[in-house]
């Protein structure tokens, strides 16, 4: 008997769909995860069957063959946890088989709780852009996720919740997105900045048009004291900029902080910064660069010190990544 | 694979390696000062809209810390804000000055006739690149704070160009400092 649950990986910042099929067979009992699955993949075998257990199920004495489709892109994290184990306890028929419109994601902890999982926000998008109705992810994800409109989200704590809501008996609430949090007064101010009626004026110039803006001064006269308050003059994020941003923090797991977030977000990156270390990493040994340092380029505003002595924006090659998003890429996608 | 990369770049950084290029203090040699400014590339600094000569604050402004009402940035905002609403309204939502697209240029940012004639000597004096050219373009688009949009002065952005690579061995900050201040004095801004 197979079974087959709908669930979502995360390419970079972009969600895409993962089918979990389950296939039991005859055999010694062992359990195979099959479609490229990287460390924590891997893995999920364990932390699905103390689950299970931990749940009062009955973990089916077969041979048990797990696919994540399309099978020939690389999975990583650990958000197909759920979704391995309502596929094999489908199969085993322990559960009625999850409805085809829903998908899930979340990681398992080996008492049947959820834990949150990377990229919540970006695969409720993607959910939404297939046509599912529903998105199941864990309560820690819920509110980012929940800014996918056109989609019911549901936030789930353990897992006999979630199956109190699938057969009926203990109906959850869809979860509503929050509201955009009030910015907090700030304890950088221009008015600290003494003089300098030019570089305001131009930091005042920039805000309003969005310009590039550099500073070239001697030291101690206030370059960095008035960069470092540009931020408290920007305009607030639009909602596709919020959007966006939640995203990529939602990407590096930290989707809750940029909801609770009102401000845009600025960085001010290490002038010895290299190039490959603003764009997330090397992408060595089989990794693509992580939005986690490139979080910082979403519109953001982004303050460069002593940007004379930094290696990353001195060449050329440097220069076109102001223009361009498009970030080289020599190694397969881990998704 | 693609990443969002938006980014404003709001960048420091000295005139010279001591620092103290333009006054008496400084003790760098011209070539010292020429290589410095190098490891700034051309098309880098060709995509920095605004380029500020900043001088040391006076003891005045010092001394009066505490008297002189400095504005509070809640009161910039507030300007920020408002030219804001008047780019979408102007050139389409979440369209601000730096991204107005180039086919729209001619309609956003016109030129009055003393504006265009400042422009094509600024043009050729600081020898602006066709980039140069309009993102000075969109800086002045009816520089949105200081300028009704009825006003016919058009402005004059103090984008003010790099000459680290032009064959003249000239300071970067003398020539900033000039246009600027032509700028000011001209009230295009």
């Amino acid at each position: 008997m197979v079974s087959r649950v709908f669930s979502a990986g995360l390419s970079g910042i972009d969600g895409y769909i993962v089918t979990v099929e389950c296939f039991l067979s005859g055999g010694l009992p062992r359990l195979d995860v099959v479609g490229l699955p990287t460390g924590a993949v891997s893995e999920a075998g364990e932390r699905v069957r103390a689950a299970a257990k931990a749940c009062a199920f009955d973990w089916p004495v077969s041979r048990l063959t797990v696919n994540l489709a399309p099978a020939d892109t690389k999975k990583a994290g650990t958000a197909y946890d759920l979704p391995i184990l309502l596929s094999i306890l489908a199969a085993a028929g322990e559960i009625d088989a999850p409805p085809d419109n829903a998908l899930f994601f979340g990681e398992l902890s080996l008492t049947g709780e959820l834990r949150p999982v990377c990229g919540a926000l970006s695969m409720a998008l993607a959910a939404r852009d297939a046509g599912f109705k529903t998105v199941f992810v864990p309560a820690m994800n819920a509110a980012e996720a929940s800014y996918a409109s056109g989609v019911t989200v549901f936030p789930i704590r353990t897992l006999n919740e979630l199956l109190g809501h699938l057969n009926g008996r203990k109906p959850l609430t869809p979860c509503a997105p929050p509201p955009r949090p009030e910015p907090q007064d700030d304890a950088l101010d221009f008015a600290h900045v003494l003089g300098q009626h030019a570089v305001k004026r131009a930091l005042e110039i920039a805000a309003a048009g969005g310009h590039n803006v550099l500073l070239s001064g001697p030291p101690g006269s206030g370059k960095s004291m008035a960069a470092k308050r540009f931020s408290t003059i920007l305009p607030p994020l639009s909602d596709s900029e919020r959007l966006e941003v939640i995203r990529v923090w939602s990407a590096i797991g930290r989707g809750q902080e940029a909801v609770e977030r009102a401000e845009r977000p600025f960085r001010a990156p290490h002038h010895n910064s290299s190039a490959n270390a603003m764009a997330g990493g090397s992408g060595a040994a089989g990794r693509l660069p992580s939005p986690a340092r490139s979080r910082s380029r979403t519109a953001v505003c982004c303050f460069w010190m002593n940007f004379q002595n930094s290696a990353a924006m001195c060449s050329k090659p440097c220069a076109s990544r102001l223009k361009t998003a498009e970030l080289p890429s020599r190694v397969s996608p881990v998704r | 694979m693609t990443y969002p990369a938006r980014f404003q770049l709001i960048a420091a950084m000295n005139p010279c390696k001591c620092g103290w290029y333009g006054t008496e203090r400084c003790t760098c040699t011209k070539a010292a000062v020429q290589q410095y400014l190098h490891r700034l590339s051309g098309p880098l600094l060709d995509r920095i809209d605004l380029q500020v000569a900043v001088q040391p604050v006076e003891y005045a402004a010092l001394a009066a810390r505490g008297q002189a009402s400095e504005e509070h940035s809640a009161n910039i905002r507030a300007r920020v804000l408002a030219a804001r609403e008047r780019q979408y309204a102007r050139q389409g939502a979440d369209v601000c000055n730096a991204a107005i697209p180039p086919p729209q240029l001619a309609e956003h940012c016109p030129l009055s006739a003393d504006a265009s004639r400042m422009f094509a000597a600024a043009f050729q004096r600081l020898g602006l690149t066709a980039r140069a050219h309009d993102r000075v373009l969109r800086v002045a688009a009816r520089s949105p704070i200081w300028q009704t949009a009825a006003s016919s002065r058009q402005s004059i952005s103090p984008r003010l160009c790099s000459t680290v690579h032009s064959t003249e061995p000239r300071v970067l900050d003398s020539l900033w400092k000039s246009l600027w201040t032509m700028c000011i004095n001209l009230q295009l801004l």
